[in-house]
């Protein structure tokens, strides 16, 4: 199971937090701050596996981003990573050459896609398509929503 | 007294004499096709040069100064110049928010000049801080740079480096630029998004642009409500919208010619199911047209429909 994902910025920047395990804000805290710092002083040849507390870290550079899933002791690290890059791979196809300003300003969207992917800290929906194709829906919903407000309004 | 806001939206450059100071700033603002001012930087020394750079992305743009400032050796170091940046009464900790420290990676002793101003940086916590290495690369020299950088939260960014194949990623002046890019400036611009401009929402073009052109048209309505509202230096019925927006407004001929197209006949029995075939044949025409052509068509669509609704 994942325990948390997280994307931040070269920078140190927190971009993205899913946490799918109860922690307190406290705990919350301390794993960001230090994670982070661990993280950006790992060299690019280093492992992307580490273990941190109960629990071990799967990390993962995509561009300027670091992307970082905690698991527990019994989940593979390899088939984490794969999952990681099925997430980049979702963003990339839904946002268009996705790069970090994109999430920035739709952070809502990157979190929309995450939502249709993991449910609980599992991966639950596998196929590209049909999270692309539930997004695309939901979208259009929210398109028609704001027209629909739109018109109501012009009557008023 | 006035009251001035310090903005933080200042990146400071700093270097050695030589070490490509302003060579960086204008390989910036070249890739962002802006250019420098010539007159002020003849002189060597760029020591107190303020080059002003607005950062344009799609989703914001922003006004900010790069400052550029020349470093000198350890031993040489004024003092009085460092307690300069600390004290903050100064105020140049409170508007700089990124620091671009450039040197020459064949001379380590350009790298050194950097560590005077640590004290600097942990104070005031700037969001981005580079460390962009120019000229040749020197076999393994390039370690101390990279775990130097590492530890004190620097990026190090060489501008020699060649890219490889299988890594998407960007490097020299193009890293330098995502990374400015990538930093939320106070006093930037937001560029609004309209509704239709999701980038996912490729299979209905028409629909796209009949939500672009409704949202465009109650966001338009708002903004001459509200300038009749506090605008107390214009006519009631000023309308300058012909002349701030051009040829994207239909004419109200136009708006008129097809509402009657559409509407003609929504009285009758069977209005709505015409009006509807017109609709879809007019989708229909809209395929062969150009873009500026069907968004013309668009607009006028929805201004018609905007019009019926208010009768």
């Amino acid at each position: 199971m994942i325990l948390y994902l997280f994307i931040f910025s070269r920078h140190g920047k927190m971009r993205l937090k899913k946490w799918f395990q109860y922690f307190t804000d406290k705990e919350k805290t301390t794993l960001t701050t230090d994670l982070t710092t661990v993280i950006l002083s790992r060299k690019r040849s280093m492992c992307n596996v580490l273990e941190y507390g109960e629990h071990k870290v799967i990390y993962k550079r995509y561009a300027s981003l670091y992307f970082v899933a905690g698991i527990d002791w019994n989940e593979n690290e390899l088939y984490t990573l794969e999952v990681i890059h099925r997430y980049v791979q979702l963003l990339d196809e839904f946002f268009g050459n996705v790069c970090e300003l994109d999430i920035i300003y739709n952070f809502d969207k990157a979190y929309y896609v995450l939502d249709e992917l993991f449910m609980a800290g599992e991966l639950q929906e596998p196929n590209k398509k049909a999270v692309i194709r539930h997004i695309n829906s939901f979208e259009q919903t929210c398109q028609l929503d704001i027209l629909t407000r739109n018109l109501e309004e012009s009557i008023k | 007294m006035s009251t001035f806001k310090l903005i933080k939206n200042k990146i400071l450059v700093l270097g050695r004499r030589g070490a490509g100071k302003l060579s960086i700033v204008k390989q910036i603002l070249s890739i962002t096709n802006q250019s420098i001012d010539d007159f002020n930087i003849e002189d060597k020394n760029h020591s107190g040069i303020k080059i002003p750079w607005k950062i344009n992305t799609k989703y914001y743009s922003a006004k900010v100064d790069f400052w550029i400032d020349e470093t000198v050796h350890k031993d040489h170091v004024n003092k009085e110049v460092i307690q300069g940046y600390e004290n903050e009464e100064n105020g140049i900790g409170k508007v700089v928010d990124a620091i671009l420290f450039i040197f020459k990676k064949d001379e380590p002793a350009t790298f050194d000049d950097i560590k005077v101003f640590t004290s600097f940086i942990q104070q005031y916590d700037p969001a981005i801080t580079l460390a962009i290495g120019t000229g040749k690369i020197i076999q393994g020299v390039d370690d101390p740079y990279e775990d130097w950088c590492l530890e004190n939260g620097f990026e190090y960014v060489d501008m020699e480096v060649t890219k490889k194949d299988n890594i998407d990623e960007r490097i020299g002046i193009e890293r330098i630029l995502e990374a400015l890019q990538s930093n939320m400036w106070e006093g930037l611009t937001r560029i609004t998004q309209t509704a239709g401009k999701s980038s996912n929402i490729e299979n209905d073009e028409y629909h796209h642009e009949l939500i672009e052109a409704l949202s465009q048209a109650n966001l338009k309505a708002n903004e001459s409500t509200s300038s009749q509202l506090h605008d107390h230096n214009s006519a009631p019925f000023d309308d300058n919208d012909a002349e701030f927006f051009g040829d994207a407004l239909p004419s109200q001929l136009e708006i008129e010619n097809m509402h009657r197209q559409i509407f003609c006949d929504f009285d009758d029995e069977d209005g709505l199911d015409k009006v509807l075939t017109r609709l879809s044949n007019l989708r229909e025409k809209s395929k062969s047209l150009s873009d500026e052509e069907r968004r013309k068509l668009a607009a006028s669509v929805a201004c018609s429909f905007g019009m019926h609704m208010g009768d």
